[in-house]
């Protein structure tokens, strides 16, 4: 099923809590690299997930943010509130940087059966498998598209399989096309011989700090088209007097009045998600909520639009 | 020891936001002990030196080499200017602030606004009547900090109302032109740019003016029109008024006369929390020799 990765940024972790209900009921399994020194933030969303009863992947060990030097806090936060509880696991980054040593250790460390070892950069993927031996099968495997070669996979057989592409091109807000395409995971998996899939929602793989202020503002909403068999794509609905840094509120609302005409045309296979009713309350209230707010909305939306899809499919 | 460019180039970068970063979030930096190595500089070091002492040691020698870059002037500005002739309770500090399409280097704000462009030996005149061009637009006085090696040809490229200073090679100001504080000149929409929408609703109340109710996506338009209405140098006088206030820097006092010189324009610039002063003070009172093992 749906793996959506998630930089544990307050945006995003908004998205999860407000969004815990359906993560549960579509069986979505969120998979969390905490990026932030405080873990407030963290604990809240996985005791929402927790209380609906869904299941999480913490990564132990992020390579980014301010945890990337020591995961310790995020290690001991598991251990305290959520030992007894199996849906709320571990998740352990092999990256280019975790030699063969270091990985073994990692999952001596947290050998939990449900622990989720994930593929991302880890060259020496022979010697740890030889070194699991047996125990491989015990952990999960997720593997990052790009990040972990077929022949790479091979070595870990374990179940399940998934495989998390980032369908999200990152790029200057000013830069985007109207549309692209976002992804075709959540349909082909299964030929990838995998038992799930996963994206970087509408955030993306690339990991920046805040940043400065933006010269564009864009809102990026993902819909499926069943007129192409179903592939998931992306609007960028972007601003127009992007020549200065000022006045993001005024920004967002051109952004907002080209989505709003883009739903109001009858043909924009856009779903009537949570999200969007609240984008036709902001365009109505003429009302700027915020970037870290629209990228919650944007998330939300992707979430729902996936959760529609899958629950349409397995009905009919 | 005389520095060569490559050194200069390290000792420069230990000034950077990156060094203070680290130290107001880790009370380490592994970047400080990199940029030590490329440089001879530890070996000339006194055994009781701690990282403190390797900053003043460091500017000391940048200050004076021919590789005086933006920093150095920065940092006369502030201990000079800001902290000597004002107070962080008097006075404010801004770094990089819009006016127009350009960026003024600092501003400094306690009765007036006063914009500092820093030329050092390493920067060119190229853009420079631009930039003036603009920043008369938003700040009542101008003033260009320059190398002597610029002094006659900025004289020539600026006006007469535009202050030009130099920084000797001893480390003093010279004023060459003094500059005048002209507040009429400037034009209310440019300095709208600089103000947030809480503080460009302050300024309105300060002087008399309703505060627009539009929704948040129309508040800057509307503020656009209500600003070029407005008289100059009433509006100036509240914005100086205005950001000395919200930006004020005087909870930093106690905290910037309490670490060495050289870095308090850096940690300025850093606004750091009352954490990160904690860990920076505690990393400018490491040992050098513990500090070596910082990679």
């Amino acid at each position: 099923m749906y793996y959506p990765y998630f930089r544990g940024k307050q945006f995003e972790l908004i998205a999860i809590r407000e969004s815990a209900n359906l993560i549960a009921d579509s069986g979505f399994v969120p998979i969390i690299e905490p990026v932030r020194e405080s873990l407030g933030g963290l604990e809240k969303a996985l005791k929402a997930l927790a209380d609906v009863g869904a299941e999480a992947v913490v990564v132990v060990n992020p390579r980014h943010g301010d945890h990337r030097e020591n995961g310790e806090n995020i290690a001991g936060l598991l251990e305290q509130e959520y030992r007894g509880n199996d849906a709320i696991s571990a998740g352990i980054l092999l990256t280019s940087e975790t030699n063969a040593s270091r990985a073994l250790s990692l999952t001596r460390n947290f050998s939990a059966a449900g622990t989720t070892l994930i593929h991302a950069g880890f060259t020496e993927s022979r010697a740890l498998s030889d070194q699991l031996a047996s125990d491989a099968t015990r952990f999960r495997n997720i593997f990052l598209e790009d990040q972990a070669n077929r022949l790479y996979r091979r070595h870990f057989v374990g179940k399940p399989r998934v495989l998390v592409g980032d369908g999200f091109v990152q790029m200057k807000n000013a830069d985007y096309p109207p549309v692209e395409t976002f992804s075709d995971l959540h349909i082909t998996y299964p030929e990838q011989g995998m038992d799930g899939y996963g994206d970087f929602l509408t955030v993306g793989d690339n990991y920046s700090e805040g940043g400065g202020p933006a010269y564009a503002v864009a809102i990026h909403l993902t819909f499926i088209d069943p007129d192409q068999d179903d592939a998931m794509f992306v609007y960028h609905f972007k601003s127009d007097t992007n020549d200065t840094p000022t006045d993001p509120a005024g920004k967002f609302a051109q952004a907002l009045g080209k989505l709003v005409a883009k739903l109001d045309s009858g043909n924009s296979n856009l779903l009537e998600t949570s999200a969007v009713l609240e984008f036709r309350d902001l365009h109505e209230r003429g009302h700027f909520p915020g970037l870290g707010y629209v990228k919650k909305l944007s998330i939300k939306h992707h979430l729902e639009t996936l959760a529609e899809f899958h629950s349409a499919n397995s009905n009919g | 020891m005389s520095l060569d460019k490559s050194e200069a180039a390290a000792l420069s970068r230990l000034f950077s936001a990156t060094v203070l970063r680290d130290l107001g979030k880790q009370a380490r930096s592994p970047l400080f002990t990199r940029l030590l190595d490329h440089t001879r500089f530890a070996t000339y070091m006194s055994p009781e030196a701690t990282v403190g002492t390797v900053f003043d040691e460091a500017f000391e020698l940048l200050s004076k080499s021919r590789f005086r870059d933006d920093y150095v002037y920065r940092a006369a500005i502030t201990e000079k200017i800001l902290l000597g002739r004002h107070s962080l309770n008097t006075a404010t500090l801004l770094n990089e602030v819009r006016a127009g399409s350009c960026k003024a280097d600092v501003v400094v704000l306690n009765g007036t606004a006063t914009a500092y462009e820093i030329k050092s030996e390493r920067d060119s005149l190229a853009r420079l009547r631009n930039q003036v061009f603009n920043y008369r637009q938003v700040f009542a006085t101008v003033n260009v900090v320059v190398s002597t090696s610029h002094l006659s040809e900025v004289l020539k490229a600026t006006p007469e109302d535009v202050g030009v200073i130099t920084l000797s090679e001893r480390f003093r100001f010279q004023t060459s032109r003094e500059a005048q504080n002209r507040p009429e000149r400037i034009v209310p929409s440019m300095v709208l740019e600089v103000l947030r929408v809480d503080e460009a609703a302050a300024v309105l109340t300060g002087l008399g003016q309703e505060i627009p109710a539009v929704p948040n996506t129309q508040i800057r338009s509307e503020l656009d029109r209500i600003f070029a209405e407005l008289d100059p140098a009433a509006v100036h006088e509240e914005m100086v008024k205005i950001l000395r206030a919200s930006r004020s820097q005087a909870n930093l006092a106690t905290f910037i006369g309490s670490i060495p010189a050289s870095i308090r324009a850096a940690s300025l610039a850093a606004k750091p929390t009352p954490k990160s002063r904690a860990r920076i003070k505690e990393a400018v009172d490491t040992p050098l020799t513990e500090a070596l093992a910082w990679k």
